[in-house]
């Protein structure tokens, strides 16, 4: 069990010259996935530690062990003086001015997770499996996993937080085979919740709608590439909005000069129907946190207003290097990782659109469910592949087609939206940055963007 | 802890299961240098053990992190547990049983004096030259060493131990003119810092940052491709992945029903080598106790072989191959060292071979591992004609079926490199699709 004895023990030792923090996490686990019906992989994890950091004269040193003992603080702690003391200096200054939050904040989740028998939790991932076969699917891969992190930080200023979170998911994949061989169809469910997520048959919608998706793609054909109109669906308008845009508002970026963003704050980046909000207090939502990795209370913020880039996500670092207020934009994967600025739920603000978000398109693409996809925040050029796609003729959807893929840059992208849909929905994921993973969602509208290079063959 | 005190641990536990226990201790640091400054450090100690049970044909495995034999008999008896009530029913059937030779390890001894002081004055020269070129906007690096301690054993009596270490290096470097912004990123790995050339890796990152200023879209077209030694080692770590035992034995691998087929050009000659000089990624033994092989993958344009761990080789009824590495979802397959074999053309000469193309210096993408069709930005790259570099390119895309690429490839290069475990030379694919304007 975490307790904050190691905190004061830690705040205690530090010199007094030097800020300091620590960040103690303690994790549980479970994981089943099943195949075709049969039950492949069981496991559990179990992991705890702490991460600690120094800061003098604008130099982080940090150290990290999976022991948690004042004996493994006291070693952590010379280790990351070791670098601060570096006989190389830097000449970057700053002051790390945390918020003075004193608080334990109990589960927040109806049906806490561990409270939930094995039995039922690998009766789910049975049942979503069964849901997403049918006789054209060739196999089927289901996986459900969940982890409770127990989180204590606390800095050499006073500031102390303990908070818990959790991570119920719910993946699966159905594989169709035709004449061009195997395609398949993923999609996942969960948050930062309880189990009550999967409640309601929610889970075996999701294994039907996997399904019926996937049945889409027999006969489908690879589209011919080039330049087209495209209509994005809430998954894809997500995943640009994190990938090429919000990967750009994070500010260490910034401050490295690797963004396409830098320098534009306060400037026109986009059209005026443009809203993008980065939110990590919607309930529930798997890139929802309480506090930040540095005990800053999470905030809403609105990155762009109608256009006009309104602000970065911060770290206390961040904030105070480019004179803004810091927003609670410090993540960190676990004790082992130095928490560094992240997007949590990234999204593009509905609009009007309906149907008529196709009108006007002679020959188009619309893309439907992200694969992958990956992003240089310095140039800002991107690519992202979608699950399928559909043919827009004549401003209606027309023949299925796969492996459809779209590239471009973040802020020409940006100024090609001509269309903002009035429905919405949030992907949930895990995003990669600097080795260390955390959970997010995006989402948005479907959006229509005009003249974009399209992948194919 | 060692290979023989895990043997201890799981014969006193004396419960009718079998177990597989592998426990891993690593010591790291890093550093990171932004725009020139030193901005911090890093250093991680971390000790974990994955075990792994078979009761009467269930499995479980559990991953914890330890600190003492007692939590490791903790970790048995839970995994042990884990099995009886709720073990997988798909599992192996047994752990290995086949004694390896143990070889002297990949460890540089140099790794316990490395002075981070040394390290970061490298990545400062480094950065200084760069710079001071044309166009060069910001250069921000990252370096970093580790020591890693692995020992295994399973309730076969089958142990070993295993000590190695690893460096790497990654530039990125922005160049800018007017509002126009372009990166170029370059990475090296060796046993230790020492074994990298700072200066060569952080200039050559510089030079495609600055050299992509201008870039645009290329015109759609059916032509050349020419594949830098980066971009190829991502292809071919893609390709030796669909070899992968356990996605050939559920149909999830374009490679299925391949095995002593064509599956590329004759000049295709692709190993796995388990001993590298310098290398990382060297290995006498696979996470499973299972010795691992220096083997042909392809050769005269037949694939060869697949990649097993323990279980995908009892299910097709093929032997381990000694390739069943840990990955993040447990029990999975993996290489030791991927090479193929270069040429003896220039990248020069390769380019002034092709009448019309792209030369792709970097991407992102992988494959549809099902089919194989490849849709791939051209994140840097050249649109090339008559044998010349025209002009950089942006919002381009090229189209190709793994298979056919592979079928394709006309003439390697001599230029070369070693990322992830995968020695790739540049290379010419023929008859490749290319979506821009």
């Amino acid at each position: 069990m975490l307790n904050e004895e190691l905190v004061k023990f830690f705040a205690s030792n530090v010199k007094s010259d030097f800020y300091g923090d620590i960040r103690l996490n303690e994790s549980e686990g479970t994981r089943f996935v099943v195949e075709n019906s049969k039950v492949r992989k069981v496991s559990q994890t179990s992991d705890s530690g702490f991460g600690l950091r120094v800061m003098k004269n604008g130099v982080w040193g940090f150290a990290s062990s999976s022991e948690l003992s004042k004996k493994s603080i006291k070693t952590a702690l010379d280790s990351a003086y070791s670098y601060v003391n570096s006989k190389i200096k830097s000449k970057i200054r700053f002051e790390i001015n945390p918020e003075m939050n004193v608080a334990n904040v109990k589960v927040p989740w109806q049906k806490d997770i561990r409270d939930i028998e094995l039995s039922k939790k690998l009766a789910l991932v049975k049942a979503v499996d069964e849901a997403a076969r049918g006789k054209e699917t060739v196999s089927t891969l289901s996986a459900y996993s969940d982890v409770v992190i127990h989180w204590i930080q606390g800095s050499t200023l006073g500031n102390i937080v303990s908070f818990y979170e959790s991570y119920p998911n719910l993946g699966v994949s159905s594989f169709i085979k035709d004449s061009s061989g195997i395609q398949s169809i993923r999609k996942t469910l969960g948050g930062n919740c309880g189990f009550e997520i999967f409640e309601r048959g929610a889970a075996e919608k999701l294994g039907k709608t996997v399904l019926e998706e996937a049945k889409n793609l027999i006969g489908a054909k690879v589209v011919k590439g080039g330049k087209y109109d495209v209509v994005l669906d809430p998954s894809m308008t997500g995943v640009y909005t994190h990938e090429a845009f919000g990967h750009a508002t994070e500010a260490d970026a910034i401050l490295a000069g690797a963004s396409v963003l830098e320098g534009k704050l306060g400037k026109v980046v986009g059209k005026d129907t443009v809203t993008i909000i980065d939110d990590p207090t919607m309930p529930g939502a798997r890139g929802s946190f309480k506090f930040d990795q540095e005990g800053t209370n999470a905030k809403k913020r609105v990155l762009v207003e109608n256009g006009l880039l309104t602000n970065y996500l911060n770290t206390l670092e961040t904030s105070n290097r480019l004179k803004l207020e810091p927003n609670g934009a410090a993540r960190s994967m676990d004790y082992s990782c130095r928490p560094i600025a992240r997007m949590s739920n990234t999204f593009i603000k509905p609009g009007d659109f309906k149907d008529d978000i196709y009108e006007g398109i002679k020959e188009g693409i619309a893309f439907y469910g992200f694969q992958y996809g990956y992003v240089d925040p310095g140039s800002g050029k991107f690519m992202f592949k979608s699950q399928y796609g559909r043919m827009i003729r004549n401003g209606k959807l027309a023949e299925f087609i796969r492996d459809a893929a779209l590239t471009g840059s973040t802020l020409e992208i940006l100024n090609r939206i001509d269309a903002i849909g009035k429905d919405f929905s949030l992907d949930g994921g895990t995003c990669g940055k600097e080795g260390q993973w955390v959970p997010v969602t995006s989402g948005g509208p479907s959006i229509r963007v005009r003249q974009v290079v399209v992948g194919g063959q | 802890m060692d290979s023989e005190s895990i043997l201890r641990a799981i014969r006193r536990t004396k419960l009718d299961a079998e177990f597989d226990v592998r426990i891993i201790e690593d010591h790291s640091s890093s550093l990171s240098i932004e725009r020139g400054e030193f901005v911090g450090g890093q250093t991680n100690v971390g000790k974990e053990a994955n075990i792994r049970c078979l009761y009467k044909e269930r499995s479980s495995s559990v991953h914890l992190s330890i600190n003492s034999i007692e939590d490791l008999k903790l970790g048995i008896i839970r995994s042990y547990k884990l099995a009886k009530t709720l073990g997988s029913e798909d599992g192996q059937s047994k752990f290995s049983m086949q004694k390896h030779i143990n070889k002297p390890n990949p460890f540089s001894k140099k790794i316990d004096t490395v002075k981070n002081y040394d390290v970061l004055s490298m990545m400062l020269d480094a950065q200084k030259e760069a710079s001071n070129l044309e166009h060069i906007y910001s250069v921000n690096i990252f370096s970093g060493y580790s020591h890693t301690n692995l020992c295994a054993a399973n309730s076969n009596g089958i142990n070993g131990d295993w000590k190695g270490s690893s460096a790497f290096l990654r530039a990125e470097v922005i160049a800018k003119e007017g509002a126009e912004q372009t990166t170029g990123s370059k990475g090296a790995e060796s046993i230790d810092p020492y074994g990298i050339d700072f200066d060569d890796v952080v200039i050559k990152a510089s030079n495609v940052a600055s050299r992509m200023l201008g870039a645009k879209s290329a015109p759609t077209f059916k032509g050349d491709l020419l594949l830098s030694p980066e971009v190829s080692n991502l292809i071919f770590g893609e390709f030796v992945s669909a070899m992968n035992g356990e996605d050939i034995l559920k149909k999830r691998s374009f490679l299925i029903n391949k095995k002593d087929q064509v599956v590329a050009s004759k000049l295709i000659k692709l190993r796995e080598e388990n001993w590298l000089k310098r290398s990382p990624y060297n290995r006498q033994f696979d996470d499973e106790l299972i010795p691992t092989s220096s083997k042909d993958l392809v050769s005269n344009g037949l694939l060869r072989t697949y990649l097993h761990n323990i279980y995908s080789a009892e299910k097709t009824g093929e032997i381990p191959t000694g390739n069943g590495f840990f990955g993040l979802d447990g029990s999975s397959i993996d290489t030791t060292n991927i090479v193929l074999k270069a040429g003896n053309v220039k990248t020069e000469d390769l380019i002034s071979r092709i009448k019309k193309g792209i030369y792709m210096l970097e991407t992102g993408d992988s494959p549809n591992m099902a089919t194989g069709d490849l849709s791939a930005m051209v994140m840097n790259g050249y649109y090339i004609e008559n044998g010349e570099i025209k002009y950089p390119v942006k919002e381009t895309m090229v189209g190709v079926n793994l298979l056919d690429l592979m079928k394709n490839v006309s003439v390697l290069g001599s230029e070369y490199v070693g990322l992830d475990g995968i020695f790739t030379p540049a290379l010419i694919v023929n008859n490749v699709q290319v979506s821009g304007k």
